[in-house]
């Protein structure tokens, strides 16, 4: 968690530059007040308290997600077909591209293609939405590093 | 629909939030937005009769909103600076995380205390 405040921290003045340049102009509130709230990239009220996945993918790097799904996984999607498995796996592979070539990228993204792909067919009968829901946010990524991280060294310690 | 121009290509490419930061912002809005044309909205007004009025000013003034964020994100910085001493993901990857019981491991992961 603290190690997110650094991103929402450069996030935010990176808004704030973006404002100042006026790129961050979206129009006007109907009673005439101005928008600033096109480049806002992070929300960290809805990140932390997200509920599932979705919900906390899109409160990340909200700019770059909207940017992918526009051009990317609508993109790959044939005509007239809903965007299924394959797209978010294009989407997610396409990500890992741009942040680079370190393996640990694409075991990352591609695994989340999968969270993000099976969280959209069973959205109501995951056994840790409940927990979840108790805990605040977060338990749905630490659960899968815990488990793999006690997989991988119980064997000789434990 | 044509492609952009050879400048307005290279323009969008080397603009830090077009590629560089994700992208951040799509090409149709960098070009609304050099262009000016982003600012051709009209303000609602409920006494006017044509649904607004046009501004003066093409950009808004921003120096306050802008201020506010910069303001926001220094509290962060803060925040990470503050307590990054206490809370770090390589616990995890410590021998004293395995200290732990399984249930215990889940909540540490968001607050881990050195030495366990």
């Amino acid at each position: 968690m603290t190690h997110r405040f650094k991103y929402y921290g450069v996030w935010k003045m990176a808004e704030g530059a973006c404002i100042l340049s006026g790129l961050g102009f979206h129009g006007y509130n109907a009673d005439g007040t101005l928008k600033w709230d096109r480049m806002t990239n992070v929300s960290p009220f809805a990140l932390e308290s997200a509920q599932n996945n979705k919900a906390y993918l899109e409160a990340w790097n909200q700019m770059t997600n909207k940017w992918l799904k526009n051009y990317v996984y609508l993109r790959v999607t044939p005509r007239g077909k809903k965007p299924g498995f394959r797209s978010a796996m294009a989407t997610f592979t396409t990500s890992a591209v741009w942040h680079g070539f370190y393996p640990g990228y694409y075991l990352t993204f591609v695994s989340a293609a999968f969270i993000q792909t099976c969280g959209k067919c069973t959205p109501s009968i995951s056994p840790f939405l409940c927990v979840r829901t108790l805990t605040g946010s977060r338990l749905s990524t630490s659960f899968p590093a815990v488990f793999s991280r006690s997989r991988f060294r119980d064997p000789d310690e434990i | 629909m044509s492609p952009p121009s050879l400048l307005d290509f290279f323009g969008y490419v080397f603009f830090f939030p077009g590629l560089m930061t994700g992208p951040a912002c799509d090409f149709a809005e960098y070009k609304r937005w050099v262009t000016l044309t982003m600012f051709d909205v009209k303000v609602p007004d409920p006494k006017s009769t044509t649904g607004g009025t046009k501004r003066r000013r093409k950009i808004p003034h921003s120096g306050i909103p802008a201020t506010i964020k910069l303001v926001e994100g220094t509290l962060w910085l803060a925040a990470h600076a503050t307590f990054s001493p206490w809370f770090f993901p390589e616990f995890m990857l410590s021998d004293n995380f395995l200290q732990y019981s399984f249930v215990k491991r889940q909540f540490s992961t968001r607050r881990a205390l050195p030495n366990g």
